[in-house]
């Protein structure tokens, strides 16, 4: 049950560094998202919980830069030291905070990103000794959970998106990649002009989100699959211009390598 | 019997003066090892069924989802994990939209311009679509927050031309199968006071 922990730490590391350059990418336009900001916070939903994960809400929204810069040090930290979890949770608050604040311009992978950062907080700094896991039950009980949840959530992504497209009516009959293409925002527009190429892209675009979470649980399927990821999320955030919630994705792959898993997966 | 690894393992971690276990001891720390770990693993495979049945609540498409669940999922879900999976679904959105500012010559101009950063060139987009969400309703008067996130986003520009003017430009589709053509639908926005 328990995930290698080459792949935990692997994990760390990625999305910390994009934490990092995500953050790092917005200060270019800080004047207008974080110090004052153009767009207006939403209210919070209702109920306790949303003061963590809304804390400008409750707080001057000036501070939110300060917030960027402090989340951008921790994450740094982590790409080189061990992840401790304090620092972790702090991280995770003041994200969740600023993915809300900044509301307009986030994405899926901004989402996924914050919901990942709160998993992590129960994952170990260290690689865990046998003997201290069975004497601290607890920990080890939420270290098993976490990153088992991290891993499904990533497949939750890809199945839920997949379900909601077939719902729709222009993803069966082929015609919403030539749709996604002749939108000025999207493009390529030269897609449209080829018919029968857009049709197949749209079918294997439908098949990849949906087989997704089985072929990743499946061993022999799951490199070739993770490459197929790569491919998909590099184009779509190119052509799209969201080359962060393509990155997002990648960054959450490593939880699913499989590298030691035989020794300590059962 | 213990192995003599076992026996090794204990007089290393044997630290001062301290007596070997005892059969009996032995075998009652492995029960309790092996009960403590079952535990753990019902616990762990509970914390991830219950957030993982709470996420497909929360993120399946609402008619495939018990009525009794939801309210559960949203107070739960909504303030801490809160995710979308649907850019482009279940369909793409049948027009482009944008919105754009009247300067004091009555020249229209895109309210964010394509050479800005790309954060605020992807606001454009959503802040359009918000805006013909509600002009679909019949509501060309713009809510409070869609209104002064236009404001705030033109306010360079209102800087020097004083105030603006704002209008809604779709680009629609009218066959799926000919996406190419479509048809151009202009509404002037209205804004509520700041």
């Amino acid at each position: 049950m328990m995930l290698p922990w080459r792949s935990i730490r692997l994990l760390q590391r990625a999305v910390n560094l994009w934490i990092f350059g995500y953050l790092f990418s917005t200060l270019g336009a800080a004047e207008w998202i974080w110090l004052h900001a153009a767009v207006p916070a939403l209210p919070p939903p209702p109920g306790a919980l949303s003061m963590v994960t809304h804390v400008f809400a409750y707080i001057p929204t000036e501070w939110a830069f300060g917030a960027v810069l402090l989340v951008m040090l921790l994450a740094l930290r982590s790409i080189f030291l061990p992840t401790r979890w304090y620092f972790t949770t702090v991280q995770w608050v003041l994200f969740s905070s600023l993915v809300n604040l900044a509301w307009l311009t986030s994405t899926g992978g901004h989402q996924l990103m914050a919901n990942v950062l709160f998993w992590m907080i129960f994952l170990p700094a260290v690689e865990p000794v046998k003997q201290n896991m069975e004497r601290v039950q607890g920990s080890h009980v939420m270290y098993a959970a976490a990153g088992w949840i991290i891993r499904l959530q990533l497949l939750l992504a890809y199945a839920v998106t997949g379900i909601h497209k077939l719902t729709g009516t222009w993803w069966l009959t082929g015609d919403a990649v030539s749709i996604v293409a002749t939108d000025m925002s999207y493009g390529p527009a030269w897609l449209s002009a080829l018919p029968w190429f857009a049709g197949v892209v749209n079918y294997a675009v439908l098949i990849f989100q949906l087989s997704f979470p089985v072929a990743i649980w499946w061993r022999p399927t799951r490199p070739l699959w993770m490459v197929l990821g790569l491919i998909f999320h590099t184009a779509t955030g190119i052509t799209f211009g969201i080359v962060d919630m393509g990155l997002a994705f990648l960054a959450v792959y490593p939880i699913w390598f499989r590298s030691g898993e035989g020794a300590v997966a059962r | 019997m213990r192995s003599h690894a076992q026996v090794a393992i204990f007089q290393a971690a044997c630290i001062g003066p301290c007596k070997p276990p005892t059969v009996h001891h032995t075998l009652k720390g492995h029960l309790h090892k092996l009960r403590s770990v079952r535990v753990s693993r019902v616990l762990a495979y509970s914390v991830v069924c219950a957030h993982l049945l709470l996420l497909l609540a929360y993120t399946l498409p609402p008619s495939w989802v018990p009525d009794k669940l939801n309210p559960i999922a949203q107070g739960i879900v909504r303030p801490l994990f809160h995710q979308r999976w649907n850019l482009f679904a279940p369909d793409p959105s049948p027009c482009h939209c944008r919105v754009e500012a009247a300067l004091a010559d009555d020249a229209w101009i895109p309210l964010i311009s394509g050479d800005r950063h790309y954060m605020l060139r992807r606001m454009d987009r959503p802040l359009a679509e918000l805006i013909r969400s509600d002009v679909e309703r019949g509501n060309t008067r713009l809510r409070p927050i869609l209104a002064d996130a236009l404001r705030g986003l033109a306010r360079d520009i209102a800087r020097e031309t004083g105030p603006l003017r704002y209008r809604l430009v779709q680009h629609c589709i009218t066959d799926p199968e000919r996406p190419a053509e479509r048809e151009v639908h202009i509404t002037p926005l209205e804004l509520p006071m700041p």
